[in-house]
């Protein structure tokens, strides 16, 4: 297993694609950045460690990358090579997870230093307060949760462009099926829920959904839900990233 | 008896769907053999190497690898080529051999630039696969075969799209670490002639099923000289051919040829036969028979060997 993660690591590190998109995030996080830090009025009431709670994980470029580094085994049939020099497919699939929840924690990393190092251009440091625990408890369920909904859809797809589109299109359209699905459960079995009932926030991408902006005795509860509903979707793709595979044929 | 054998196949089937891609194939290959599979296209080579590499799974059957049941551990014993090379094409030569070491957690990283020296790739080092031509790919490929110093060397049409020289090298190659390094190797070609130069045994694959199984010795004993025998009168001259040779062990051919396959030794008391019953020998030659002849005669047509 380690030899086969190390491999992964040699080759991640000359992947074209693993500059470029590290070069995307820190892009992706300077603009907005410089734009919130000139925009700021009074600046001296807002600090880094305030943005530093507000940025979330880069989900979208975490998962290019992901399909990108699955898929070229696939497309380029190393898969055959590694699976026939007696590496199993558990060992094959785990690297391949673990290795893009890694990039995925890199981006992150990569973000709050681009947001310190800029923010600190036009804001003071400021302390951090408990949003920062419950920010970092949150960006790292839902990553590792997201890593494997897009590895489970790249080795099911085999394809790039198909597996990029629908992950890009799920981020959107699954949202707004739980949506209409709680409108529709709200109009007609509105007496079997109760009037905090919200079907969204049993999306993962939606599971913490709140949480900021609840009462001091509500927080935790809306977090232990968060953490319930991460970790029943961390397991679903778990299941179906590796029922994907170890069932088939590769070709 | 186990480890003789470094593969055993047990009545190996598999099905998509309701087809029969291979169908109850028992194949047994004993330690230093080349083993050349033969069989015309979606005759189920692939299909049979894919099941013996663990990257397809037999619907029925079983696969035994050095006399042993735990096949991971064995697999890591195999160096195999399945159908065409597959490398990273954005890597390097150099860093698609080294990527391959480190999965394998083969600690010598002297090796890959010997590989290279060995295959004859060792200019071509910093190019990338994409950039390589097929042949050099192949070679490429077979490096990466290597590169754990295998025991059993699985390799699925490894010639393919190579050009003479090309194929002369990969079977000075396979000679090699068969003589020298005591590498037992399977292989499947559809370049008969060359799998005739260097195969110590043989099956032949037909429609899914494993039809025959010979050694070089068997096939030599079986495709013994034959006797071409061009005459003006063929009815009459078999019905001599017959009567005074005593055998009926030949074949009508389309061009007045008769295609005796006994008495290929004595050409000179045939001529002198027929041409005492007035029958005139236009010409009379030898024949040998060889494995694409010989693969042809089991399996029928001359479509998609």
């Amino acid at each position: 297993m380690l030899d086969v993660l190390k491999s992964d690591f040699y080759r991640l590190c000359r992947m074209k694609s693993f500059y470029v998109l590290s070069l995307l995030a820190v892009i992706e996080r300077v603009f907005p950045a410089v734009l919130l830090g000139l925009m700021v009025p009074q600046r001296g009431n807002h600090t880094v460690a305030e943005f530093l709670e507000g940025f979330q994980g880069h989900f979208l470029i975490s998962s290019i990358f992901c399909v990108l580094f699955i898929v070229e085994e696939f497309r380029s049939r190393r898969v055959l090579v590694i699976l026939s020099s007696g590496i199993s497919r558990v060992d094959f699939l785990l690297s391949k997870a673990i290795l893009s929840c890694c990039f995925y924690f890199y981006l992150s990393i990569l973000s709050k230093i681009v947001i310190v190092v800029t923010c600190s251009f036009f804001l003071k440091f400021g302390t951090f307060t408990n949003i920062i625990y419950f920010s970092l408890l949150e960006e790292i369920l839902l990553g590792i949760v997201w890593i494997l909904f897009s590895s489970t859809i790249a080795v099911l797809f085999r394809s790039t462009g198909l597996s990029l589109t629908f992950v890009f299109f799920s981020n959107i359209a699954i949202p707004a099926v739980f949506a209409g699905a709680n409108s529709i459960l709200r109009a007609y079995f509105s007496s079997y829920f109760s009037k905090d009932f919200n079907l969204s926030n049993f999306w993962f991408r939606a599971a913490f959904n709140g949480l900021y902006d609840r009462p001091e005795n509500e927080v935790y509860s809306c977090l232990y839900t968060g953490i319930l509903v991460s970790v029943v979707w961390l397991c679903f793709f778990l299941f179906c990233y590796f029922w994907s595979f170890t069932k088939r044929d590769v070709k | 008896m186990g480890e003789d054998y470094i593969l055993r196949t047990v009545m190996l089937t598999k099905l998509y769907n309701r087809v029969t891609a291979v169908d109850g194939v028992s194949i047994n290959i004993r330690r230093g053999d080349i083993y050349g599979l033969i069989g015309r296209n979606g005759a189920g080579k692939t299909t049979l190497i894919r099941m013996i590499l663990g990257v397809a799974k037999p619907t029925k059957g079983k696969v035994e690898l050095f006399g042993g049941k735990d096949l991971g551990a064995a697999r890591k014993k195999i160096g195999s080529i399945i159908e065409r090379p597959s490398l990273y094409p954005t890597m390097t030569v150099e860093q698609n051999l080294e990527v391959h070491r480190i999965l394998l957690g083969i600690e010598n990283e002297k090796i890959v630039g010997e590989l290279l020296e060995k295959v004859a790739l060792d200019r071509a080092r910093r190019k990338k696969a994409s950039d390589l031509s097929l042949g050099m790919k192949q070679r490429l490929a077979l490096a990466m075969t290597l590169i754990a110093s295998p025991e059993f060397l699985v390799l699925d049409e490894p010639t393919n799209g190579l050009d003479p020289s090309g194929i002369k090298e990969v079977r000075d190659l396979v000679k090699d670490l068969n003589q020298n390094s005591n590498v037992t190797i399977f292989i499947s070609s559809h370049l008969l002639g060359e799998l005739s130069k260097i195969a110590s045994r043989y099956g032949i694959v037909e429609k899914g099923k494993l039809i025959e199984e010979f050694s070089s010795a068997e096939l030599d004993e079986r495709a013994k000289q034959s006797l071409l025998v061009k005459v003006d009168n063929i009815k009459r001259a078999t019905e001599i051919i017959e009567k005074d040779l005593g055998t009926k062990n030949y074949k009508v051919r389309d061009d007045n040829i008769i295609e005796l396959f006994e008495n290929g030794e004595k050409p000179g008391e045939v001529n002198r036969i027929l041409s005492n019953n007035g029958i005139v020998v236009e010409s009379i030659c030898k024949s040998q028979v060889d494995l694409e002849a010989y693969f042809l005669k089991i399996t029928g047509t001359k479509r998609d060997i």
